[in-house]
């Protein structure tokens, strides 16, 4: 014997609420999409007859009983046996079989968008009468609890179209207040083809009686771009910087894009109003554009594009894709000509929206060539651009890590030598493909040591005479795997100039969690640190830490003389401790001691009158 | 401790809070260093807690390890700090979900670590339904597959408090192990919420998709692949370490001969992937641009791409010679995948460097 899945309809409504649909607000949205979708399957039917089209919300308040909101459409209608069919079968929609052949009239297609309503009453009433002849006039009713009646309403004189009945629970009146319809309304249906007329108390409002203002002839261009930003400020509350019209064939899609008026990051998520055959589909909508869009707000029309089940996004299909090419290519294509034709225009995007132009231009070698020389760089000489940064001719340095770049900026700076920071997220990619577009540039990644290193080289003649000093250094800071060199750079006060790679800087990091962690973690970081020996992916530049000498510096060039290696040990472990604290190095424990011992090793000399040279 | 360095940690902190998590990472690195300079437990606490989770998310688990193993040792030494944090307990889930990344953690580290999770999340009274999740994700990376298997029916008898990952990322941890148990129709099924919608976080459908894009081209679903792969594509661009799914596209796309989008995704993911530092991630990754760029040398005979100078060899004008750039980054794969058998005790990752059965 074959039994039914048992429905339990207040189930049901309680899990599209919590996994398909927002909130309660949605169910506005649904009736207006039913209206609408029945006025267009009208239109469809009746195409040489037909012209009207018009929704009608009516909100009746009272002092004794709950407020009703009456949505009335003039489409299609629905008989009798439809009510059974389509108001009362979950999943069953109208706008299926033989209508639906042109399936993309309607963006209802799933025929549960009538159950939101139960989010805010308990009663749901339609009034019905198709246009099919003959028809008679229907009245629904539908509970939560899963039950419903249908009668005819013979005899009847009622017009073809539809009368959706919402009275309130006690628990929902705030969504039946006049201004909190109005707003809903105008939220979601600003863009409908089809006029939504409210009455309240007698007095009715047209909610959506102006088309967008790129579907409206202006007399001037320039009045255009302020009709387009004046929506703008109305529809997002912000006065953007710019305005770019937006369209695609594919997708059949328009619209126009605001240049936000302040800085964003590329974690910044798309918060564009996006429509769908008129109907708001969703405020964010970034599937819409490419990921580097970061500096634009749009309003967006979509008619050929296909919604997800919640109808609160787009489905991901080629076409959707194609769209996005398109609008991509649009938003691109203003830039470059903007750059290219007015530039103060451009400068003042770029000042704030030098992040995603710089995405763009890492990708895409045509926006590289035209905009990529007018990004600025922080570099040791101060921030510069691109293109002054390119104009001496010369090879471009430049620090991999952020930290790389603080390490070597005291020294560049002072020796003026100009290197850029690429350390920020895709900066380096930049500068490849500045590479790749110019392949004539020379480039050069940089790292402190090797700065240090090709700077104020000593003659061989001064290296075998430091030799001994050398040794010392080298001996005192064995522990701390530290490569001691000598050198002559400016400053001239900085005796000592610590760097590390990132792999010595990792190391530091991890030495200094070890000292108090327990065994267990402390194990860990010893096999992390282990990396390079087990043959892990190291870094073929890799240079450890490196400590290197200023000769420059009188006391180093003094100390350079010293025949004690004692007394030379300890300075240059003072110095080591030194150089980690001016390069903002947090001290280990045992460099701590190093200080405290060094400075009381020294003292003690002083007061013993013990001679350090 | 002065007020100019602390408000010079406090403005590192305010802006790594408004940016991406690999642009985040120097800033913290930075706070960090600068806030243990001035000696500042607390600041250095914050600033950790933040660059566990930057650093994490955008492909230096390493890094976030050394952060944590800090705040967990000042934690167990002052208990009363774990209130200043954000959720120290979810911090550990992270670190312990790609301890296994690094095959230069030992086996018998793996499993303390694990151990040490189970203990506190039992000593704060916690599921461990996040317990048998990480196990399970660990299983995984280990390349073993049944026994990930095991743990994921421990975990579904495991109560929800919390603790455990959210909805969509169960889902996902189900659907990736079915499919690598070759059980791809119920990976799909169990995937359904996922695929329509129903459920979705920062990285989740994108991972799904793109670790199905193989198993259902080999099954012969074509049109649901293509689906997939465009959706997943798109979805990753939104995520921090898209690498190791990036390198399941790579592989299709040269197997279903779209080399040029290919090579396209392949160029704007090269650089960071040669710098990336999870082996896993390497494996999967250059696995799949093998493929994609072997693929290619019939048809273009130079590839060009933004390597910087982490590739052994240079290009020329029109860029890298296509046959030098697969064999090289097949290279790359196959040690990655020497590195972790010899650590797992097993071949699941040598088995998988050529694309076929046992491809995903």
């Amino acid at each position: 014997m074959d039994h039914k899945f048992q429905i339990h309809l207040r189930g049901i409504i309680a899990l599209l609420s919590e996994h398909l649909y927002s909130g309660p607000q949605v169910c506005m949205r649904e009736l207006l999409q039913n209206a609408t979708d029945a006025i267009r399957a009208r239109v469809l039917a009746q195409k040489d007859t037909f012209f009207g089209g018009t929704v009608e919300l009516e909100l009746i308040r009272g002092t004794s009983h709950l407020p009703t909101i009456v949505v009335q459409d003039d489409g299609i209608g629905l008989t009798e046996a439809q009510a059974h069919q389509f108001l009362a079968t979950i999943g069953e929609s109208s706008k299926r079989g033989d209508i639906s052949a042109a399936r993309n009239e309607f963006i209802g297609q799933f025929g549960i968008g009538l159950l939101s309503c139960f989010m805010i009453a308990d009663e749901i009433v339609v009034i019905s009468r198709s246009i099919e002849p003959g028809s008679a006039a229907i009245e629904w009713r539908g509970r939560p609890d899963g039950t419903y009646e249908v009668r005819a309403l013979e005899g009847a004189s009622i017009e073809p179209g539809t009368k959706v009945y919402l009275r309130a629970r006690a628990d929902s009146v705030e969504w039946f207040k006049p201004e909190k319809v109005e707003e809903l309304c105008r939220h979601y249906g600003a863009l409908l083809p089809f006029p939504i007329r409210m009455r309240v108390d007698g007095a009715v409002t047209v909610l959506n009686d102006e088309p967008p203002p790129w579907r409206q002839r202006f007399a001037s261009e320039a009045d255009r771009r302020a009709a387009l930003m004046e929506f703008g400020r109305r529809v997002f509350g912000l006065r953007f910087l710019d305005c770019i019209p937006l369209r695609s064939s594919v997708g059949d899609v328009e619209g126009v894009a605001f240049v936000l008026p302040h800085a964003t990051s590329p974690a910044a998520r798309g918060q564009h109003r996006v429509y769908l055959k008129g109907m708001l589909l969703t405020e964010k909508g970034d599937e819409l554009l490419p990921d580097w869009a970061v500096f634009v707000r749009c309003v967006i029309t979509a008619n050929d594009l296909r919604p997800v089940a919640s109808r609160e996004a787009f489905f991901e299909d080629a076409r959707l894709a194609a769209t996005r090419d398109t609008l991509g290519n649009a938003l691109r294509s203003w830039l470059i000509r903007i750059a290219e034709q007015e530039p103060a225009r451009f400068q003042r995007i770029l000042d704030l929206h030098h992040v995603a132009t710089r995405l763009l231009a890492a990708r895409d070698a045509e926006c590289f060539k035209v905009f990529a020389d007018l990004l600025p760089f922080e570099t040791t000489l101060g921030r510069m651009t691109l293109g002054r940064i390119r104009s001496s001719g010369e090879t471009l340095r430049y620090a991999r890590t952020v930290d790389e770049f603080r390490q070597l900026a005291p020294v560049a700076t002072s020796e003026r030598i100009l290197v850029v920071n690429a350390g920020y997220w895709c900066d380096e990619e930049l500068l490849l493909q500045l590479q790749m577009v110019y392949p004539d540039t020379s480039i050069e990644a940089i790292d402190a040591g090797a700065l240090s290193s090709a700077l104020g080289v000593l003659t061989p003649a001064e290296e075998d005479a430091l030799a001994p000093f050398v040794a010392a250094a080298t001996s005192a800071l064995e522990r701390f795997d530290v490569t001691v060199s000598v050198r002559r750079f400016s400053p001239h006060h900085l005796a000592a100039l610590y760097t590390a790679d990132p792999r010595a800087g990792f190391s530091r990091q991890a030495r200094k969690a070890q000292e108090s962690s327990d065994a267990l973690f402390s194990g860990l970081l010893d096999s992390l640190m282990s990396d390079a020996s087990n043959g892990g992916a190291v870094d073929a530049e890799s240079q450890g830490a490196r400590i290197c000498l200023n000769l420059h510096n009188p006391l180093v060039a003094r100390l350079a003389r010293l025949e004690n290696p004692q007394v030379v040990g300890r300075a240059v472990e003072l110095l080591y401790v030194q150089s980690l604290l001016q390069g903002h190095h947090p001290l280990s424990g045992e460099e701590s001691s190093l200080l405290s011992e060094g400075i009381a090793t020294f003292v003690g000399w002083t007061l013993e009158g013990g001679s350090a040279t | 401790m002065t007020l100019a360095g602390r408000e010079q940690v406090e403005d590192l902190l305010d802006r790594a809070s408004e940016l991406d998590r690999r642009s985040a990472q120097p800033l913290l690195e930075e706070a960090v260093r600068l806030a243990d300079a001035l000696q500042d437990v607390r600041l250095g606490l914050r600033a950790r807690d933040m660059l566990v989770d930057a650093a994490t998310f955008s492909g230096r688990s390493d890094i976030g390890l050394v952060a944590f193993a800090w705040i967990l040792a000042h934690v167990d030494r002052d208990p009363e700090l774990e209130c200043e944090l954000g959720d120290l307990m979810w911090m550990y889930k992270w670190i312990a979900a790609n301890a296994a990344q690094y095959p230069h953690i030992e086996r018998v580290r793996l499993d303390a670590l694990i151990a040490d999770m189970e203990r506190r999340y039992r000593e704060r009274g916690l599921s461990l339904r996040a317990v048998y999740s990480i196990r399970c994700r660990i299983a995984l990376l280990l390349g073993e597959p049944p026994q990930a298997m095991q743990h994921l029916e421990r975990l579904k008898s495991e109560p929800k408090d919390g603790s455990n990952d959210c909805t969509a990322c169960e889902t996902n941890r189900e659907v990736e192990v079915l499919a690598l148990n070759g059980r791809l129709d119920a990976a799909l099924a169990a995937g359904e919420p996922l695929f329509d919608g129903r459920q979705a976080c920062a990285e989740v459908p994108a991972n799904t998709c793109s670790m199905l894009l193989l198993p259902l081209l080999e099954r012969g679903e074509r049109e649901r692949a293509e689906s997939f792969q465009r959706r997943a594509e798109r979805d990753l661009e939104r995520v921090d370490d898209p690498l190791l799914s990036i390198g399941h596209h790579l592989a299709y796309l040269g197997q279903v001969g779209r080399h040029d989008h290919g090579v396209g995704l392949l160029q704007r993911h090269a650089l960071a992937a040669l710098d990336h530092k999870e082996s896993v991630t390497r494996f999967y990754f250059f696995r799949g641009a093998a493929h994609l760029v072997a693929g290619a040398a019939g048809r273009c005979a130079r590839v060009p791409l933004a390597a910087g100078r982490r590739l052994p060899f240079s290009p020329d004008a029109a860029g890298y010679d296509t046959a030098r750039l697969a064999t090289h980054f097949r290279e790359i794969a196959t040690d990655e995948a020497r590195r972790l058998d010899r650590r797992n005790g097993n071949a699941f990752y040598g088995e998988r460097v050529a694309l076929g059965a046992a491809s995903s």
